[in-house]
C-alpha cells in the first residue's frame, strides 16, 4: 500500500515534467494535439488531488473527554484523513546521500489545500492557453514544467527539496513572461527572475544555517517518529569522543528543534543575535519578496502588465501563496523566537502593504496594474494574519485569536488564489478582444457583453471582500484576529476594505457601466465563448461556495493551523516561565 | 625517485613524450593529419595508465600524489580531450602540429603542477603550462588583437612567474628546503618544541613566511585572473580566439589554485597559517574577484569579455574554499572545502569549456561568434544550439538541478560549516564570504541572463548557419550531458571528491596523525612508497 502513495505522490507532482519530457519529441505543427495532451495532463493532476481530497473518514481527535472516537473501518492509503493536523501521504527516500538531502514529500492541511488550488488553477489557466498561438509546443513544455514546480514547493518536506522546486519554479515563469509577454517583457522577465533568484539565495544561506546548526540526537526517538525519521540514528564519534551532530534537512525535525527548550538555533551567530534570528531574517526577506509585500513588491506589477493572461493567473494565484506558504510551514515553526520577537515587523509590513497596494492600485490607469497591485494589497492580509501572535502572557496564552489569525491568513490565501486569478483572466479576456488595457477607454460593456459583465463583477466583489463570497472570509478572520493583537492595526486593517471597495466599485464603474464604449475596436466586442465561461464560471462558483460555506475548505485547514498555534503558545508559554 | 615513482608518474610522462614527437615530426611533415590521432592516442593511453593508480598515493622526493592529485590529473585528462575535440585549425594549418603539441604540454603540466611536492617542480610545472600556452595564444589567429593579447599575456605572465619564484626564495628562506612538506615539518617540530612564539617572536621564519605568502598570492593570482591580478584577462580573452579561451578559463587556474594550497595550507600546521594570517588574503581575493568581476561583466557585449569576467568571477567562488581550507586544515566531512574546490572545479570546466566550443561552433565564414546581439534570435533559428549554451550558462549561474549549483552549494556549504573554531573571528569571516558569494550568485544571473533573453527575445538578425567543425559540436554535447547527469544526480561527483579530497599527501596524514587514514585510503595493491625518502 505503500507503493501506491509513493505512486500517487509522484505521479501529482512528476507528471506534468515526464509529460512535458514527452511533448519535446512530439513532431512541430500538431499543435492542437500538444495543447489537447497538456490539457489532460492538467486535467489528470487535478483529478488525483480531488481524488486525496474526497474525505476518508473522520477521526476526532480534538474531543477532551474519553469516549468513544469515531473511526471508520477501512481507511483509503493516500485518502486525506480531515481532522488529523499532521503529515499525511508522507514518502521519503533517499535521493544525495552525500549531503543527506532526501525525497521527501508529504500534505497536511496547511499545505493541501494549497496544491488542490495549484492543480485546478492550472488546468484553468491551460484552459486560457487555448490563444497562445506562438511557439505552442514550448509553451506547453514550459507551463507543465512550471507546474511541476510548484506543485513540489508545496509538496516538499526536505527544506532542500523545497528550494530546489523553488528555483525549478523560476525558469519556465522566466521564459513564460519573457518570450510569449508584452512589449516591455524581457525588462519584466529579468526582473522577476533576478527578484526571486535574490530572495532564493538568501534562503540558501539560511537553509544551510539551519543545517548546520540542527542536531537529531538532540530530538528523542519520540520526536524523531513523529518527523518520520524511523530508522536508527547513527552517531559519530570525533576524534576526542564527543558525538558529532547528525544535521537534517528534515523540516519537520527542523522544526521540532527549533520549539524544544535549549534548541539548537537560540546559538548566539552574529550581533548577539542567534542562528534562529538570522536564519528568520533571511527567510522572511526571500518569503515577503514572493508574497510580495512592500518595499520588495516592485516586480510584480511588471511581471503582471508583462505576462500572457494564463500566466498571469498562475502568477497571482499560485507563485504569490508560495511566500505566504514559506512563512507558515517553515519561518514560524522553524525560528518561533525571532517570529515571536519580530512579530511587530511581519504585522507593520503587511499593513503597510495592504495600504500602499490599495492606494497604488486606486492610481492605476493600466486594468493589469490595477489588479496587481491590488494582489499587493491582499496579500498583505496574510502577512497580517500570520503576524498576531496574540498568545502572550497578557491574554495568558489564549491561542484563540491567533488560531483565527492563522486560518484567516490561509483561507485569504485560497481565496486571493481564486479571485485574483479570475480578475486577470477577466482582464485577459476584453484585451483579447480590444487590445488595450486603459481604464479610461472601456464602458458600456454590459450593453455588449452581458454574461462577460456579470462574471467579472461577480469576481470582483469576491475580491473586494463582500459578505458571501470567499474574500470576506479570510479577510474577517484576519481583522479580528488583530483587534485582539493590537487594535489599531485592526482599524487601519478595516479601514483598508474601504480603499479596495473605492477601487473596485471604481472599476467596474469604469468599465462595466457607463452609456457606450469609449475605446477602440469597439466592433470586435463580442460576447463571451463557452471556453471563456467554462473558466470563468468554476471560480466564481467557488467564490460563492467559499464565501457562503467556508467550512467546506476550513475543515481542511484548521485542524493543522489550530495544532501548529496551539505548540507555538506553548514554546511561548515556556518562554515566559 | 625510484622505479615506482617514474610508473606513477607515467601519464605525465607519455603525454610530453607524445608531444616532443609530435613537435619534431611535424617539422618534417606539417600537414600529416597523424599528428590530431596520435595527441589523441596519448591522451587515451594515458587515461589506462591512470585508471590503473586508482587509490595509489605516493611521497617520493619531489614527487607527492594524493586523492587531490588523481582527481585533478583525471579532470586534466578530460579537458584535454575537450580542447583536443574543439581544436580550430590554426589559419594556415600546416601549424597544427605545434598546436596539438603545446595543447598536450599544457595539460602535463597541469597534470604535474598537482603532483609537486617540492617547490622546484611545482614552479617548472607552472612555467610548462605557461609556455606552451604563450605559442597557443600565438598560434591562434595572425591578427593585430591575437599579437597584442599574446604579448600582454606573455609579460604579465613572465611577471607573474618571477613574482611567485621570488616568493618561494622567501618561503625557501623560511624554512630551509624546497621540500614543501620537509620545509613545513622543520617549522611544525620547531613550533612543537619552542611553541609558536618561536616563531613570531624573533620575527624570522613568520615575517619570511609572511613575505613569501604575499608573493605566492600575488603570482598565482595572476594566473588565476583574481582581482586585483585580472586586468589582463579581458583583453586576452577578446584577442585570442574561443578555444585558447577555453584553455585560458580552466588550466591555469586549476594549476594556481592548487599551488595556492599545497604551498600554503595542504603543507602547514594549522595554528601557523592562523598566525600567518594567509587565509584572510584568500578570502579577500575572494571577495573582490567575485564582485568586482561580477559588475563589471554586466556592461560587456563581447561575449569572450564577458566569459572572461565571468571566469575571474568563477575563481572568487573557487578561492573562497581555498580560503576556508586554508583556516579549517581541510576537513574530511561531506562538506570539507578541500571537496567543494574539487566539486567546483568538475563543474565550471564542463560548463565554460562548453561555452566556448558552442561559439566556435556557431561562427560563420571563418568569423567566431564576438558579440551578444550576433547571438539574437537564435532559440528560433538553432533551437538545439540555443538550448545547449542556455543549459551551460544556467548552470555558471548556479541553477539548479544543473551541475553548476552543486559546486556552489559545495563551496558555499564549507564556507557555511567551516569550523574555524580555534581562530578568533574567521566564523563570521566565512558566513559574510557566503553571503557575499550568494549575492554575486544572483548578480551574475543578470549578465547570464542577458545572452539567452538576446537568444530567445529577440529577432534573428541574419540566417545562422553554423560552419564550426564538428568536434566542437561533440564536445559541446558531451559538456552539455555532463551538465545535465551531473545536476539531476550529483550523489556519485560528490562522493569522487569527497574521497579523494580524504586522501590527502600521506606525509601531511602522517604529521597530522589522524587516525581515520587508514579506513579511508584503499589501495588495491600493497601501498607503494609512502615513507618519503628525504
Amino acid at each position: 500500500m505503500l507503493q501506491n502513495v509513493v505512486a500517487l505522490m509522484s505521479l501529482i507532482v512528476f507528471l506534468p515534467a515526464v509529460a512535458a519530457l514527452v511533448l519535446c519529441v512530439l513532431p512541430r505543427g500538431r499543435e492542437n494535439i500538444i495543447k489537447l495532451v497538456a490539457m489532460m495532463v492538467t486535467v489528470v493532476v487535478f483529478a488525483a488531488t480531488v481524488w486525496i481530497a474526497i474525505p476518508a473518514h473522520t477521526v476526532q481527535r480534538s474531543s477532551e473527554e474519553p469516549g468513544p472516537v469515531a473511526v471508520s473501518v477501512s481507511p483509503t492509503p493516500g485518502r486525506f484523513e480531515l481532522g488529523n493536523p499532521h503529515m499525511q501521504n508522507v514518502v521519503r527516500l533517499p535521493w544525495i546521500p552525500a549531503f543527506g538531502i532526501e525525497y521527501f514529500l508529504g500534505i497536511d492541511g496547511i499545505s493541501f489545500p494549497l496544491v488542490i488550488l495549484t492543480s485546478f488553477l492550472s488546468m484553468l489557466a491551460m484552459a486560457a492557453s487555448w490563444t497562445i498561438d506562438r511557439h505552442v509546443k514550448a509553451y506547453c513544455v514550459l507551463f507543465l514544467l512550471l507546474e511541476t514546480g510548484m506543485l513540489g514547493v508545496f509538496m516538499a518536506l526536505d527544506f532542500f527539496l523545497f528550494y530546489v522546486f523553488w528555483e525549478v519554479m523560476l525558469l519556465p515563469m522566466y521564459f513564460l513572461i519573457g518570450i510569449w509577454g508584452g512589449p516591455r517583457r524581457e525588462y519584466a522577465a529579468v526582473k522577476f527572475f533576478l527578484f526571486t533568484l535574490v530572495g532564493g539565495v538568501l534562503m540558501l544561506i539560511a537553509l544551510l544555517m539551519l543545517y548546520f546548526s540542527s542536531d537529531l540526537s538532540k530530538l528523542s526517538q519520540q520526536q524523531r517518529a513523529a518527523c518520520h525519521i524511523d530508522q536508527p540514528l547513527v552517531v559519530s564519534l570525533t576524534a576526542d569522543r564527543t558525538p558529532q551532530p547528525v544535521h537534517t534537512f528534515n523540516m519537520l525535525a527542523l522544526a521540532e528543534m527549533g520549539q524544544m527548550p535549549d534548541s539548537p538555533f537560540d546559538r548566539p551567530l552574529l550581533w548577539d543575535k542567534s542562528v534562529g534570528w538570522w536564519a528568520f531574517v533571511l527567510l522572511f526577506i526571500g518569503f515577503i519578496i514572493k508574497l510580495p509585500a512592500v518595499p520588495l513588491h516592485t516586480w510584480l506589477p511588471d511581471a503582471h502588465v508583462e505576462a500572457p493572461t494564463p500566466i498571469s493567473m498562475i502568477l497571482a494565484g499560485v507563485l504569490l501563496k508560495m511566500g505566504g506558504y514559506g512563512l507558515m510551514r517553515i519561518c514560524y515553526p522553524v525560528c518561533p523566537a525571532a517570529a515571536y520577537e519580530l512579530a511587530w515587523l511581519v504585522c507593520a509590513v503587511g499593513v503597510l502593504s495592504m495600504v500602499y497596494g490599495a492606494l497604488a492600485a486606486m492610481a492605476q490607469k493600466d486594468f493589469k496594474r490595477l489588479v496587481a497591485y491590488s494582489s499587493v494589497s491582499h496579500m498583505g492580509y496574510v502577512l497580517l494574519g500570520l503576524g498576531v501572535w496574540s498568545a502572550t502572557a497578557a491574554t495568558q496564552f489564549n491561542t484563540t485569536a491567533w488560531k483565527m489569525g492563522m486560518s484567516g491568513a490561509l483561507f485569504q490565501m485560497i481565496a486571493h488564489g481564486l479571485s485574483s486569478a479570475g480578475m486577470f483572466f477577466m482582464v485577459g479576456v476584453i484585451y483579447d478582444r480590444v487590445h488595450h488595457r486603459d481604464l479610461d477607454q472601456f464602458g458600456g460593456l454590459f450593453h455588449k457583453m452581458p454574461v462577460y459583465s456579470g462574471l467579472s463583477v461577480g469576481i470582483f466583489f469576491a475580491a473586494l471582500g463582500l459578505p458571501g463570497l470567499c474574500g470576506f472570509v479570510g479577510e474577517f478572520l484576519v481583522v479580528l484576529a488583530a483587534w485582539n493583537y493590537h487594535k489599531a492595526l485592526a482599524v487601519v486593517a478595516a479601514s483598508v476594505v474601504i480603499l479596495t471597495a473605492g477601487y473596485i466599485l471604481w472599476t467596474i464603474q469604469r468599465v462595466y457601466l457607463g452609456p457606450h464604449y469609449k475605446g477602440p475596436h469597439g466592433e470586435q466586442l463580442t460576447p463571451i465563448t463557452a471556453r471563456e465561461v467554462a473558466i470563468a464560471a468554476p471560480l466564481l462558483a467557488l467564490a460563492i461556495i467559499f464565501g457562503v460555506y467556508p467550512k467546506a475548505l476550513l475543515d481542511y485547514m484548521t485542524p493543522t493551523v489550530n495544532h501548529t498555534v496551539q505548540r507555538l503558545a506553548e514554546w511561548t508559554e515556556r518562554l515566559h516561565r | 625517485m625510484s622505479s615506482q615513482t617514474i610508473a606513477l608518474l607515467a601519464p605525465e610522462i607519455l603525454l610530453v613524450a607524445a608531444a616532443i614527437g609530435i613537435l619534431l615530426g611535424g617539422a618534417f611533415r606539417p600537414a600529416a593529419p597523424v599528428w590530431r590521432a596520435a595527441a589523441w592516442a596519448a591522451l587515451v593511453a594515458a587515461a589506462v595508465v591512470l585508471w590503473r593508480q586508482h587509490g595509489c598515493t605516493l611521497a617520493d622526493g619531489m614527487v607527492g600524489i594524493d586523492g587531490l592529485s588523481y582527481f585533478l590529473r583525471w579532470l586534466a585528462l578530460a579537458v584535454g580531450g575537450a580542447l583536443l575535440c574543439i581544436a580550430e585549425r590554426p589559419s594556415p594549418s600546416s601549424q597544427q602540429p605545434e598546436y596539438v603539441g603545446a595543447l598536450l604540454l599544457a595539460i602535463a603540466g597541469l597534470m604535474l603542477v598537482v603532483c609537486a611536492a617540492d617547490m622546484v617542480l611545482l614552479f617548472l610545472a607552472l612555467e610548462l603550462i605557461s609556455i606552451p600556452t604563450y605559442i597557443l595564444l600565438y598560434l591562434g589567429r595572425a591578427d593585430a588583437p591575437t599579437q597584442e593579447a599574446g604579448a600582454k599575456y606573455f609579460f604579465l605572465s613572465v611577471l607573474a612567474s618571477a613574482m611567485f619564484l621570488y616568493g618561494l626564495c622567501f618561503l625557501y628562506g623560511a624554512t630551509g628546503t624546497t621540500h614543501i612538506y620537509v620545509g613545513t615539518e622543520s617549522l611544525r617540530q620547531l613550533m612543537d618544541a619552542e611553541g609558536i612564539a618561536a616563531l613570531t617572536a624573533g620575527g624570522w621564519p613568520m615575517t619570511l613566511l609572511r613575505i613569501g605568502g604575499g608573493l605566492v598570492f600575488a603570482g598565482l593570482g595572476l594566473k588565476i585572473a583574481a582581482v586585483p591580478f585580472h586586468f589582463y584577462a579581458p583583453d586576452v580573452y577578446q584577442g585570442t580566439t574561443n578555444t585558447n579561451a577555453a584553455l585560458l578559463s580552466v588550466v591555469p587556474k586549476a594549476a594556481g589554485l592548487l599551488a595556492m594550497l599545497r604551498l600554503l595550507s595542504l603543507a602547514m600546521p594549522l595554528e601557523l597559517v592562523w598566525a600567518a594570517q594567509l587565509w584572510r588574503v584568500a578570502a579577500v581575493l575572494a571577495i573582490l574577484s567575485m564582485s568586482l568581476a561580477n559588475v563589471l561583466a554586466l556592461w560587456q557585449d563581447n561575449l569572450r569579455r564577458l566569459l572572461a569576467y565571468s571566469s575571474v568571477a568563477h575563481g572568487g567562488y573557487m578561492l573562497i574554499a581555498v580560503s576556508v581550507a586554508m583556516a579549517s586544515g581541510g576537513q574530511s566531512d561531506g562538506w570539507s572545502a578541500l571537496a567543494a574546490l574539487l566539486v567546483y572545479l568538475a563543474v565550471y570546466a564542463p560548463a565554460t569549456i562548453g561555452t566556448f566550443s558552442l561559439l566556435v561552433y556557431l561562427g560563420r565564414n571563418g568569423k567566431a561568434i564576438e558579440t551578444i546581439d550576433e547571438l539574437a534570435g537564435l532559440g528560433r533559428a538553432r533551437p538545439l544550439s540555443a538550448a545547449m549554451l542556455a543549459v551551460l550558462l544556467l548552470s555558471l549561474t548556479g541553477i539548479p538541478p544543473l551541475a553548476g549549483f552543486w559546486g556552489k552549494l559545495a563551496v558555499f556549504g564549507s564556507a557555511v560549516f567551516a569550523d574555524v573554531a580555534g581562530q578568533a573571528g574567521a566564523g563570521l569571516w566565512f558566513r559574510m564570504l557566503a553571503v557575499v558569494g550568494v549575492l554575486n550568485a544572483a548578480i551574475a544571473a543578470a549578465y547570464y541572463l542577458r545572452i539567452i533573453g538576446a537568444m530567445y527575445f529577440r529577432a534573428p538578425r541574419e540566417e545562422h548557419q553554423p560552419q564550426g567543425p564538428t568536434g566542437s559540436w561533440v564536445a559541446a554535447t558531451a559538456c552539455v550531458v555532463l551538465v545535465l547527469a551531473a545536476g539531476v544526480y550529483p550523489e556519485p561527483l560528490l562522493r569522487a571528491a569527497r574521497q579523494q579530497a580524504a586522501v590527502v599527501h600521506p606525509a601531511v596524514e602522517a604529521a597530522k596523525q589522524q587516525t581515520a587514514f587508514e579506513e579511508t585510503l584503499s589501495c588495491p595493491r600493497p601501498r607503494p612508497i609512502s615513507v618519503a625518502s628525504f
